[in-house]
Formats: C-alpha cells, sequence, structure tokens
C-alpha cells in the first residue's frame, strides 16, 4: 500500500486540481490512500479538500516539514509518497514510484516536476531548477539536495530517521536529504516520474523564497562538521566565503552588515530591473541576469543567517522592509540558531 | 463454516438473556449472499451461553468467565474475526434483514472510507422511559432520510470497519472507560483523517432500558463516561472545558440545559407526534439528565481517574 501525502497551505487555487490529477491515477484504488494534510490554511482550501474521499488531516505546527511529518504519522502504507499541492501528477506517477522502489537498494526516489505556466519568471525558475538538477546527477548517482516537489521514500525508514526536522521552515527537504544521504542511504533521481509544477509567477515572491532558503541552507550547512560542509556545501570552501562564513573569524560586523546592505540593495534595483527589461523582451540577456540576482538572493539569506548567529537583531536593522512578511520565521529561525 | 469469509459480525454480550434471541435471530437470517460469520464475546453470569449454544450452534462463542467491557470484548472478537469487513451490533439491538448487505455494499462503493454505519432506532417504543434513554444517547443518530454523508462518530451499535483499518488503530481502549469507548475509537480515526460514512437506510434498532432505576444509573455512568472520553480527546466540544475542573464545575448546571435543549429540538424536527403521544418523556430526559449531571461531576472531581488523561 502506498500514501501519498500532500501539504496544503493556502492553495484553494490548486488544490482542486492537484487531488483531480491524484484521484484520476491510473493504480488500484485500495492500495494507495491521499492523506491532505492542512497546515492551519485561512482560506478555502479545507472545504474543498472536504469534497474529496480523501483523508483530511489538520495540523496547526507551522511548516510544510510539520505537515508532511503529520503525514506519514497517520499514514497506513509502507512507502510515503509527497507530492505538492501545486502540482498535477501523471496517470503512471505512482505506478513509476513503485517501480523504482521495488529495487530493494534503493530507499528513497526524487521526480521531476515540469513547469506548466507561461510566465517568463515562472520559466526561467523552472530552467535554473533544471540546471540544478542536472549539476545534482552530474557527480554521483545518488541525490543529496532532493526536493520534496514528487518524492516517495519508505515509511519504517523515514520514521527510523526521525522524518523531516520541523524547525526548518523551509529547506526541510534538503536537509532531510543530506542527512540521509551521509548516512548512506540511497536516494535516486528518476526522470520518468513527472509531475506538472505551477511555478510562482511573482518575482517578489520568487526572489524571497530564494532568500529564506539561503538562510537555512547555512543553517543546515552549519549542523555539519567540516568535512560534510565542504562535500555538501562546496561554496564553503572558497576563499570569500572562509573569510565572511567561517568560525574562527573574529566577529566581522562591519563586513557581514556591509554586505547585507550592499546585497539587499542590489536585489532590489535588478527586481525592478527585470521588471522594466521584461517588456523588451531581451530573453538570453534577461535570463542571465535573473540567475545572478537569483545566486545573490542565496548568498543575502546565507549573511543573513550569519548576522542572526552573530546576535544581530534583524528587527531593528535596515532590510527590515524587505523580509516583512517572513519576519517571524527569521525571528522563530534565529531563536533556534 | 467455509474457509474464506466476506464479514464478521461481533457481538459483545452481557447477561443479555432477555434479549440475546431477537438479536441474534435478526442477524443469522440476512439476505446476505456471501458467507459471514457470527461471533458472541460472551461475560455473563446468568443463561446466556447455554441459551446460544443450544439454539444457535452456528455462532461463534467465546467465552469469558471475568466480565469484561464492550470494548475489550469487541477486540476479543476482532481477534479471532477472518471477514475483511467487521460489523459490530449489541445484543440488545434487532437489525434488519438488509442490514449486512447494505454495510457491505457501501465498504465496496467507498474504497476510501474506513467504516460505515447508520443510524439507530428505538427498539421497544412501547415505554416512556425506552424513550427517554433513546432522546439522551441517539439524538444525533436519527433514522432521518438524507444522503449519505460523513460524520465524527458512529455509535458501536450500527457500525463496520474495514479490518485492516481497524486492526491499524488498535482496536477500541480497553476496561478503564466507563462508556463512550466507541466514541474515543471514532476520534482517533476521525483525527488521524479517516471517513466514518454514515448512511441513513442502514438501521439497527436498540432496546433501551425500560425500567427507571436502571435507566438513572445508566445516565450517570454515560455522565462519567463523558468526562473521561473528554479528558483524552482534544479539539471535541467539552474536551478543553473538563481539563479545567472548576469551570468545569461552575459551568455544569447549565450543561443539561444546553444539551435538553439541543436534543429535544433535533428530536422535534424529526417526529414531534411521539413527543406529543407521549409528553411525559421530556420530564423522564430531564431528570435522566441530572443524574447524567452528577455522574459528569463524579468523574470529573474522581481522583483515581485523572491518571488517564495522558492516555492517547
Amino acid at each position: 500500500m502506498i500514501s501519498i501525502i500532500v501539504p496544503v497551505f493556502n492553495e484553494q487555487e490548486h488544490i482542486a486540481d492537484c487531488l483531480g490529477s491524484l484521484l484520476n491515477l491510473d493504480y488500484p484504488v485500495h492500495q494507495r490512500e491521499i492523506i491532505v494534510v492542512d497546515n492551519n490554511s485561512t482560506d478555502d482550501s479545507a472545504k474543498i479538500i472536504k469534497g474529496y474521499p480523501v483523508r483530511y488531516v489538520f495540523t496547526a505546527r507551522p511548516g510544510a516539514a510539520a505537515a508532511r511529518n503529520r503525514g506519514a504519522e497517520v499514514a497506513r502504507g509502507d512507502i510515503l509518497a509527497f507530492v505538492d499541492a501545486d502540482c498535477l501528477v501523471y496517470e503512471n506517477w505512482l505506478e513509476e514510484i513503485c517501480t523504482v522502489l521495488s529495487d530493494p537498494g534503493i530507499d528513497a526516489v526524487m521526480g521531476f516536476a515540469e513547469g506548466t505556466n507561461g510566465s517568463l519568471w515562472a520559466e526561467f525558475r523552472q530552467k535554473l531548477y533544471e540546471v540544478g538538477i542536472k549539476e545534482e546527477i552530474q557527480q554521483e548517482d545518488t541525490v543529496h539536495k532532493a526536493a520534496t516537489t514528487t518524492f516517495a521514500i519508505r515509511r519504517d525508514l523515514f520514521l527510523a530517521n526521525g522524518g523531516f526536522d520541523e524547525s526548518f521552515l523551509r529547506a526541510h527537504d534538503t536537509e532531510f536529504s543530506i542527512r540521509l544521504h551521509s548516512r548512506r542511504y540511497r536516494i535516486v533521481f528518476a526522470p520518468q516520474i513527472r509531475v506538472k509544477h505551477i511555478n510562482p509567477v511573482i518575482l517578489q515572491e520568487i526572489i524571497e523564497t530564494r532568500t529564506l532558503q539561503g538562510l537555512f541552507a547555512y543553517k543546515i550547512a552549519r549542523m555539519h562538521n567540516d568535512i560534510l560542509q565542504q562535500r555538501y556545501f562546496p561554496e564553503f570552501s572558497r576563499w570569500y566565503y572562509r573569510y565572511i562564513f567561517s568560525e574562527n573569524r573574529r566577529r566581522d560586523l562591519l563586513v557581514l552588515n556591509a554586505l547585507a546592505l550592499f546585497l539587499h540593495r542590489f536585489i532590489r534595483i535588478s527586481v525592478a530591473v527585470l521588471e522594466n527589461l521584461y517588456s523588451l523582451g531581451f530573453r538570453q540577456s534577461l535570463f542571465s541576469f535573473f540567475r545572478f540576482t537569483f545566486d545573490c538572493c542565496f548568498l543575502y539569506g546565507k549573511t543573513l543567517a550569519r548576522l542572526l548567529e552573530q546576535g544581530c537583531h534583524l528587527r531593528s536593522s535596515i532590510w527590515h522592509p524587505f523580509l516583512r512578511q517572513h519576519l517571524e520565521e527569521v525571528a522563530d529561525c534565529s531563536a533556534k540558531m | 463454516m467455509s474457509d474464506k469469509v466476506r464479514c464478521s459480525v461481533i457481538i459483545p454480550s452481557y447477561n443479555s438473556e432477555a434479549t440475546i434471541v431477537a438479536c441474534l435471530e435478526s442477524v443469522l437470517n440476512q439476505d446476505f449472499a456471501e458467507p459471514y460469520e457470527v461471533i458472541i464475546v460472551d461475560s455473563s453470569t446468568d443463561n446466556t451461553p447455554t441459551l446460544i449454544e443450544q439454539r444457535f450452534p452456528i455462532v461463534r462463542l467465546i467465552r469469558r468467565e471475568q466480565r469484561v467491557g464492550s470494548g475489550t470484548a469487541r477486540n476479543l472478537g476482532v481477534a479471532v474475526a477472518r471477514g475483511d469487513i467487521l460489523a459490530f451490533t449489541d445484543s440488545d439491538c434487532v437489525v434488519e434483514p438488509d442490514w449486512l448487505q447494505k454495510m457491505c455494499e457501501r465498504h465496496d462503493q467507498f474504497l476510501d472510507c474506513a467504516a460505515v454505519g447508520g443510524p439507530i432506532v428505538n427498539g421497544n417504543p412501547e415505554s416512556l422511559v425506552s424513550w427517554a434513554g433513546y432522546l439522551a444517547e441517539f439524538n444525533q443518530f436519527l433514522p432521518k432520510d438524507g444522503n449519505c454523508r460523513d460524520v465524527d462518530h458512529i455509535p458501536a451499535g450500527n457500525v463496520s470497519y474495514k479490518h485492516h483499518v481497524f486492526g491499524h488503530y488498535g482496536g477500541f481502549p480497553g476496561d478503564e472507560f466507563i462508556k463512550h469507548e466507541d466514541m474515543l475509537f471514532s476520534w482517533r480515526l476521525r483525527n488521524a483523517g479517516e471517513k466514518l460514512l454514515y448512511h441513513p437506510t442502514i438501521r439497527a434498532a436498540h432496546c433501551h432500558r425500560t425500567k427507571l432505576n436502571d435507566y438513572l444509573h445508566h445516565q450517570f455512568n454515560i455522565g462519567q463516561g463523558t468526562v473521561q472520553t473528554l479528558r483524552c480527546t482534544s479539539g471535541l466540544r467539552g474536551s478543553t472545558l473538563v481539563r479545567h475542573r472548576v469551570l468545569a464545575t461552575l459551568m455544569l448546571p447549565l450543561l443539561p440545559v444546553i444539551k435538553f435543549t439541543r436534543s429535544t429540538a433535533r428530536f422535534l424536527a424529526w417526529q414531534p407526534v411521539i413527543l406529543l403521544k407521549h409528553p411525559l418523556i421530556l420530564p423522564t430526559f430531564a431528570l435522566g439528565l441530572l443524574w447524567w449531571a452528577a455522574g459528569f461531576a463524579n468523574m470529573l472531581w474522581n481522583a483515581d481517574h485523572q491518571s488517564l488523561g495522558n492516555l492517547e
């Protein structure tokens, strides 16, 4: 039996299509169950979900990690298949997962998410996602930074390793897969497991998400010792990273602050530039610039995390407006660091 | 009996010689094409076991010399059950001839739902006390017409579970619960997102207590059981209240009033004729609620059962 787990937080636009595609799966009904975990949604998601023949579970703990853990807790199947609420699955999705996991040497499998929507930003985001995957599978045949957009794992193994770390509001999937990988479990990438993913279309949203991912990526890196850190986060061996992020350095807050301020300003300007150039249509150059901005966001997130670690109070800081929506999350994260 | 059975009917019994014959006759004479088995778990001190052995040799009888609660008895029955579907009824219930057929049809139709059940009908409508008992216990499960729907609780007198789902949740809570262990089990399932399907045409008639003394005693027990159950759950109406004893005690005079109004309103909307014919039902019901409140208060301040609150 397979348990499909869908965490939902304010997804009233997408959830109906997602559940529709899940119910349409080409798989025996009594051998799968669909568990939808409502992560304290404030919109109509709960009402929509209850209209479908799926298991509705509620959790008030924040973060997709908590929702997925809750789903795994109540699941009856021996395989957990995670999919996001903004995804549509192909009919053979579950069958492909079964085929891959029927090999006992494979512990978990990560699928491929196709982009669906026509917005340029979504298209760029999708391109970067594909580049990331290509880099990932170039190095070795196992994946160490898996995404839970479509992900399947054996339930006993998931529980034995403690599930997702709920203190990670973002990037919990990266943390979990690195944890598995460092314990020598085998996660593979299987492009035949496909879902259609509706990428976010608002540039600001993409930028903020990336920043938060950077913030939590730094937290993951800090959790590991030097050897693992260099293995999973090779950028930490670069000279400027070593200068900024190395623990042995004295508290060089001035440099950090200056860097953060610079990055913050740069990202804001580049968002404006991107929005304006968009109408002109220099696609290729636009993409390069987008990619650069995207990387800067990641670095900016890490810088913020480092500042937090050094005991800086972001609430009073200059970049306050940028993270306004996520301030609670960030403050929460700083408490745990 | 054949090796493969589709459905197991499980009946807990305790001193039920007055009702068990009617119950078993209705369960054994089902219009059901597939093979099914009937399991009785009995811990009576009266004539019930001999009665069953003589009149219904086909029934699988599990005897316990010590008295066991209904939840434990049902679990003992499940332990030997071989059917894919576990149907539960009580020894004081009489089910309709198409009961099993309809249950199994629904289970086949809705593969994702954990339980299928239906309303309880009053089995002895001639008695006033019985109507009061019915009003008090089953006012949420009136045999109104309507569609299948997803509910939070189905009483164990008229319910069936898929065997593998039942096993996954470890069965009914045991003897430490005075009453309402079925409610706690339903809550566990609901909390895990399982669906309980309520179908108004699957009916079982329940024979209620007809002696006033028994009825009041039963209401007292239900009051106690309510507190116990609410302590172990969260998110149910009242489960926060029972965790604050002083507040609950202050609210106590109000609770029977609320219960009375709500139940009577539900009942009136369904069949006002019965209340008009027997107006004395309402005072009897009100009297029972006083006993219920007494039981509620008793358990609220009962030190022995405080520790149960941590059980989940």
